[in-house]
């Protein structure tokens, strides 16, 4: 389609009184229908109906009589609470939330403790726009850890994050991908998205024998109810 | 029985075998294909006005916006992947008044659009400009420019000592470029006319700078976020298991000892939780 359009062809209509009321003309026009209405041919009538005359011939585009000041936007601050608990009522997970951060190779650490899940702390706080990180262990040596269970998850199902303040964020997985470490999708988990959105990081078979990991991740793709 | 005389089964087995192995990764092909769409105001002799975003036939209203004002730019809409009309009129026109402007939008999976009222009342235009999802390098920002001011024609601006737009003509954008992050100050230049405002633009974000009139036929700057990243971003991916589970005992064993952890109750559950948390991750 056309990615520009010239402007609506005018028509002025017989019902300009009405137009002018409907199209919010200002507290003159307004003023003057109402005195119209009561009958009262008073004091106002005449120049309010001038004044509703000059209003009508822009009032149908909405004109202004002359250039306004805009409403600038407002910086949107970093939100100072932080995610506290994930819960994910499908696969049974209540998890607390450690802080996730990056060492010294720039490579994101998991939490320290496999019942926990944890937020990678300097990407993206939950419910801002963009892509919050949670991740989580899949098993430790022995036994089943926190995300165990997310390769179960589905478009349509809820993951709950809880907040410092209270908040408790509704999100709705949309997909889920697995995909090999060494091709990890940097942008897709990590990149800009306009809306706030939720990644959910565990690892998935194959397991690598040799150099004792995973050899794939699952990313789970959430977003943000409104 | 053997493979020979049987090749259907051999196969079916075969299939069977892959089909299996594509499971853990059915939930990528159900995403639903959606893009965005947002609505702006730039027209600043143009009172409030009503959008309505509806299907193209214009049946069905999806979406509502009341009294947008000159300068608002409305939150990304997120929709099914499709073409839709927006349409907007004086606020709080009744249903059925003839639109000041019409638009159609097409919304590509994964793309955000800007659908935007430009110029003057008595010539008033409607622009869809496409908005780029990419990355800002780490712990840089990205902007761009978008052109509106009626009365200079057209506008360069620098952020920083970056030129993002570079004689902006009327109702068109820049390319986005990487700034440093943190408060940046902003300079719109247009002839003899000079504006230099502050703004932040912090680590991971993406703004488009809306160049604006002034009701005193001044230029002004609206800095509006487009999407926002990590401030810093991770190198490669994460490793979050250890290989309990991995291999062909891994994981009935496991689900069998789940299953005995919650039988043995709350309590004495969580003690032993606790006792061995940490014991047997991999210490690196």
């Amino acid at each position: 389609m056309t990615s520009s359009s010239r402007p609506l062809r005018r028509r002025v209509v017989a019902a300009l009184i009405t137009a002018a009321v409907l199209a919010d003309a200002g507290v003159a026009a307004g003023a003057a229908v109402t005195a119209m209405r009561e009958g009262a041919g008073h004091h106002a009538g005449t120049s309010r109906a001038s004044a509703l005359a000059l209003a009508a011939e822009h009032v149908e585009r909405g004109a202004a009589r002359g250039l306004q000041d805009p409403r600038t936007a407002a910086p949107v601050p970093r939100s100072t609470a932080v995610p506290t608990r994930v819960l994910i009522p499908r696969i049974s997970v209540d998890a607390p939330l450690e802080t996730l951060s990056r060492d010294a190779k720039g490579v994101l650490q998991p939490p320290t403790q496999w019942p926990d899940a944890g937020w990678y702390a300097n990407g993206v706080v939950p419910g801002d726009t963009g892509a919050a990180v949670l991740a989580g262990h899949l098993d430790t040596t022995k036994r089943a850890a926190v995300f165990v269970d997310l390769r179960l998850l589905r478009p349509g199902d809820r993951i709950e994050v809880r907040m410092s303040d209270h908040r408790t964020l509704d999100f709705t997985v949309t997909s889920a991908k697995v995909v090999q470490k060494a091709l990890f999708p940097t942008s897709a988990v990590y990149g800009p998205t306009p809306d706030p959105q939720l990644r959910l990081i565990t690892c998935s078979e194959p397991f690598d024998e040799v150099h004792g990991v995973y050899a794939d991740n699952l990313v789970v793709f959430a977003t943000l109810d409104h | 029985m053997g493979m020979p005389s049987r090749p259907l089964a051999a196969m079916a087995a075969l299939l069977g075998a892959v089909l299996i192995a594509l499971l853990p990764v059915a939930p990528a092909s159900a995403a639903a294909a959606t893009g965005w769409v947002r609505v702006a105001h730039l027209s600043p002799d143009t009172k409030q006005v009503d959008v309505t975003l509806s299907s193209l036939s214009g049946d069905t209203v999806l979406y509502k916006l009341s009294s947008v004002g000159y300068g608002a730019v409305s939150q990304y809409i997120k929709l099914p992947v499709g073409t839709y009309a927006i349409a907007m009129v004086p606020a709080g026109a009744p249903a059925g008044t003839t639109p000041v402007v019409k638009a159609s939008v097409s919304v590509g999976q994964g793309k955000a659009e800007t659908v935007a009222a430009v110029g003057l009342n008595k010539d008033l235009q409607t622009h869809v400009y496409s908005d780029a999802l990419g990355s800002p390098a780490s712990g840089s920002a990205r902007v761009r420019v978008l052109q509106a001011s009626t009365t200079h024609p057209t506008v360069t601006v620098k952020a920083g000592s970056t030129t993002v737009a570079s004689s902006a003509k009327f109702a068109t954008t820049s390319g986005y470029v990487d700034v440093p992050a943190g408060t940046v100050p902003v300079t719109m230049t247009s002839g003899s006319t000079s504006r230099t405002m502050n703004v932040s633009l912090p680590a991971g974000s993406v703004h488009t700078l809306f160049v604006l009139d002034t009701s005193s036929h001044g230029l002004t700057v609206s800095t509006v976020l487009d999407s926002s990243a990590a401030a810093v971003t991770p190198t490669g991916s994460i490793d979050t298991g250890a290989g309990g589970l991995a291999g062909p005992v891994g994981l009935a064993p496991v689900a069998a000892g789940l299953a005995a952890l919650a039988a043995l109750g709350a309590a004495g559950a969580g003690a032993l939780l606790a006792r061995r948390r940490t014991a047997d991750l991999p210490t690196r």
